[in-house]
């Protein structure tokens, strides 16, 4: 079942079952009303005359306290957060954390890799970071609009390094809104 | 072509190609299915019973660049910048690495063209204050823009001393 573009009637023409059921039923049955299943869901396009309902996803580690003092991105001894979700070639991330470093003059970042049907490591300027300021904690948070993955089901999976010292991660969280 | 209030049929009356291509074909023309054109597109109401697909745009600048410029200015590198078509409103989620060489604020802003004329402003800057490198972001949503082709460009000020920006991005969500 696909979209087909409307017929045009001609006065004086039979109109036959099979017009009905091509031109009428299943273009109805591409619109959002018929692919509907979730409150909250949204609707994006996947492909030309195809729309696909997608929902977004939130998840969160807190109430512990990690640290690292890999300088490569790595993960704490919770792994994550991590979020699976159907997407097509666009998403938007977003992630925060509470996070500081044991030395003035090191960052600690968080930052996601992505796996599934699209490969990407993590990079630091796709994600949060903090600089400076021995024991200071802040809360910060990032969004990054991704259009080139790949459709499919995709996995985001956070990360962590600093560049020097010890990091220290807190309040974990990372949602996903998928297009 | 627009969309019509669907008929509501009489039993024996005649149903006519006419009727057929007013309330079907052209209502038909008008739902998600038939505009959608390009993957990534999310549709949003343009007037009452009329959508349009909208296309999100997104761009960055990874190099490090400098200003002492205390009103809102260019980089060396201009931008970024996202040409896109919105209706009136539009949200933009935008940010940087950003450092000051002393005690001071450097601060990010987005300003639009084209279309909307709508300055850099500090009431939606994204701000950091001091020497500490910090990864700082700012969202808005623009209201009342000319609906259109709209131009959103990223500038950049300093309350004193010489503001570094590092990773600059810009993503903007037409509506």
């Amino acid at each position: 079942m696909s979209w087909t573009a409307p017929m045009t009637a001609v006065a004086g023409s039979v109109f036959t079952a099979a017009q009905f059921n091509q031109f009428v039923r299943d273009n109805l049955l591409e619109c959002p009303a018929a692919k509907a299943t979730t409150p909250g869901a949204f609707f994006a396009v996947s492909d030309v005359n195809q729309v696909a309902e997608r929902i977004g996803q939130s998840t969160s580690i807190t109430g512990v306290t990690e640290t690292t003092t890999s300088t490569i991105y790595t993960d704490l001894a919770t792994f994550g957060p991590q979020l699976t979700v159907d997407s097509g070639g666009a998403a938007i991330v977003i992630l925060s954390c509470a996070l500081q470093n044991t030395t003035s003059t090191s960052s600690a970042r968080m930052a996601y890799d992505i796996s599934g049907a699209t490969t990407l490591a993590a990079a630091d300027n796709r994600g949060v970071g903090h600089f400076g300021g021995t024991g200071v904690g802040v809360v910060v948070g990032n969004m990054i609009y991704h259009d080139t993955l790949t459709a499919g089901s995709n996995t985001f999976t956070a990360k962590y390094r600093v560049s020097g010292g010890t990091g220290q991660f807190e309040s974990r969280r990372l949602q996903i809104i998928p297009f | 072509m627009a969309w019509s209030s669907p008929m509501t049929a009489v039993a024996g009356a005649t149903f006519t190609a006419a009727q057929f291509n007013q309330f079907v074909r052209d209502n038909l023309n008008m739902t998600a299915p038939a505009l959608a054109s390009a993957a990534g597109q999310i549709f949003v109401s343009t007037a009452a019973n009329a959508i349009a697909a909208r296309t999100p745009g997104v761009a960055t600048i990874a190099t490090s660049q400098t200003t002492t410029s205390t009103t809102y200015a260019d980089l060396a590198t201009v931008g970024p910048s996202v040409t896109i078509t919105t209706g009136t409103q539009a949200l933009v989620w935008f940010g940087a690495l950003i450092s000051n060489s002393g005690a001071n604020s450097s601060r990010m802003s987005v300003a639009v063209s084209s279309a909307s004329t709508v300055a850099a402003s500090d009431a939606w800057a994204a701000v950091n204050v001091g020497t500490s490198a910090n990864r700082i972001f700012s969202a808005h949503m623009f209201t009342g823009l000319t609906a259109g082709s709209n131009i959103f460009t990223a500038k950049y000020d300093v309350s004193a001393g010489t503001g570094t920006y590092v990773n600059r991005e810009l993503f903007v969500i037409p509506l």
